[in-house]
């Protein structure tokens, strides 16, 4: 609430500086401080009338220094923002070459197809429908057309 | 209605497996004719052909064939992106490491004239049109280079005629196009350098190729076989054992699969991710090191 306080002020010190180019903005930032003053009021009566007791200040004042300094936000340089930027990875790319894989090596038997797929369709002889429940097996790998190895 | 059509043979000194989707089965007979009539241009084992008259010739420069003159242009490409480390001339040094005669039939051997010597500066070969001059001492051995563009030729012919898809395996050199029968693509499994029925990875490529090279194969000693380490001249023998590249052509594939053999696995990773490929490495420490791209074609 406080930071938001020091944002109204901030703004009107800024309509104060641009006069000709905030008629509308200002309208609407007063209508905004007067509604924040109406919320904090009762919090900032609560601390007032326990500072009134100590050196028993105007309102205004008390509450101006309830706030902290206020201190204009810092500003974010080119260079912070530069680093805060996170590079994007570069897409993974078939020709990254300094890419070296090693793996231990695995054998799996040698297997073939090379039988010739001549297909010869039947009809198939009529008969009553039979329900079979299969349990789904995963499909074997297909095997190879051919083999490469040194001659 | 679309068939696999799929046939084995033998040739280059190599097995050869070829699988094309097609219901026409004159394609197969096709393949293997025209994989003879590649070996007829580029073997150094038969004394007549492109190769051995490029080899032993005593004038240049030699008319080849267009055949012949893109496999010297591959060569050249590769000697200079591999920054020599892939090296067709090396065959002086295969020939004292024990790589004289065919594998396939002993009875042919490699003859190279006396001034042949290595290294040579292959960049100054010179191709004009058919034309191909070669630097003096020079020597060119085609191999593995030579199966790979063999399987991305006839692989292209294949398709020419009216295939679906198309895959030629030259002697473990595999390049497929067009429509695979899984889903479009074709499943290429990497054979474990030590055991043969087992493999260490698999892939799926739609259009490209993939090619092994390993030092454990074509042994002739303990300490030789058919790589040559170009920083020593002599058989790769450092931890490398088998190298596996996924690239746009079979023939690319095979120029960086040598990669591992002539430098660091880090500094290979970068040349061959360069050329928009990828690689497996697998070291006698029973480790495998894979390149950045080819987690992409795992279908494991």
């Amino acid at each position: 609430m406080i930071m938001m306080m020091m944002k109204t002020m901030t703004t009107m010190t800024m309509i104060k500086k641009r006069p000709a180019q905030n008629a509308r903005f200002l309208v609407s930032s007063l209508s905004f401080s007067a509604l924040f003053t109406m919320v904090t009021g009762l919090e900032i009566s609560n601390q007032v009338s326990q500072l009134a007791e100590q050196n028993n200040q105007t309102l205004l004042t008390t509450a101006s220094s309830q706030l902290p300094a206020s201190t204009p936000e810092p500003a974010v340089s080119s260079s912070q923002v530069a680093n805060t930027i996170v590079e994007a990875p570069a897409p993974s790319s078939a020709a990254k070459i300094d890419s070296v894989t090693t793996t231990k090596k695995k054998k799996k038997q040698k297997t073939t197809a090379d039988q010739p797929a001549v297909v010869v369709v039947e009809p198939a002889p009529v008969s009553e429908p039979v329900v079979t429940v299969v349990e789904v097996a995963p499909a074997p790998a297909p095997a190879a057309d051919a083999t490469s190895s040194a001659s | 209605m679309e068939k696999i059509l799929i046939d084995k043979f033998r040739a280059m000194g190599s097995e050869f497996f070829v699988k094309i989707i097609s219901d026409d089965t004159s394609l197969l007979a096709m393949v293997k004719k025209e994989v003879e009539k590649l070996e007829a241009k580029w073997s150094r084992f038969i004394g007549d052909s492109e190769i051995s008259l490029l080899n032993n010739g005593s004038v240049m420069p030699v008319m080849v064939s267009d055949e012949t003159r893109d496999l010297v242009l591959k060569m050249l490409n590769g000697y200079r992106i591999t920054k020599g480390i892939f090296d067709p001339t090396v065959l002086p040094r295969l020939i004292e490491q024990g790589y004289k005669n065919s594998l396939s039939d002993p009875k042919k051997s490699s003859q190279i004239k006396a001034d042949a010597k290595w290294p040579i500066d292959f960049l100054k070969t010179e191709v004009s049109g058919n034309l191909v001059f070669l630097p003096t001492g020079t020597t060119l051995d085609p191999g593995g280079i030579g199966k790979g563009l063999t399987a991305d030729l006839i692989c292209t012919q294949v398709m020419s005629k009216g295939a679906l898809g198309c895959l030629i395996s030259a002697g473990g050199d595999i390049r497929v196009k067009g429509a695979g029968p899984h889903q479009g693509n074709w499943i290429l499994a990497i054979e474990d350098p030590i055991d043969k029925n087992s493999v260490i990875s698999q892939v799926q490529i739609q259009d490209g190729a993939v090619a092994t090279s390993s030092r454990l194969k074509r042994k002739f000693s303990e300490k030789s076989n058919h790589l040559i380490d170009i920083r020593t001249g002599k058989s790769a023998n450092e931890s490398v054992q088998a190298v596996s590249v996924i690239s746009s052509t079979a023939a690319l594939a095979e120029v960086l699969c040598k990669l591992p053999f002539g430098t660091s696995i880090e500094e290979s990773f970068k040349i061959i991710e360069n050329q928009n490929s990828a690689a497996l490495v697998v070291t006698d420490d029973d480790l495998v090191h894979s390149s950045a791209s080819w987690k992409r074609y795992v279908n494991e």
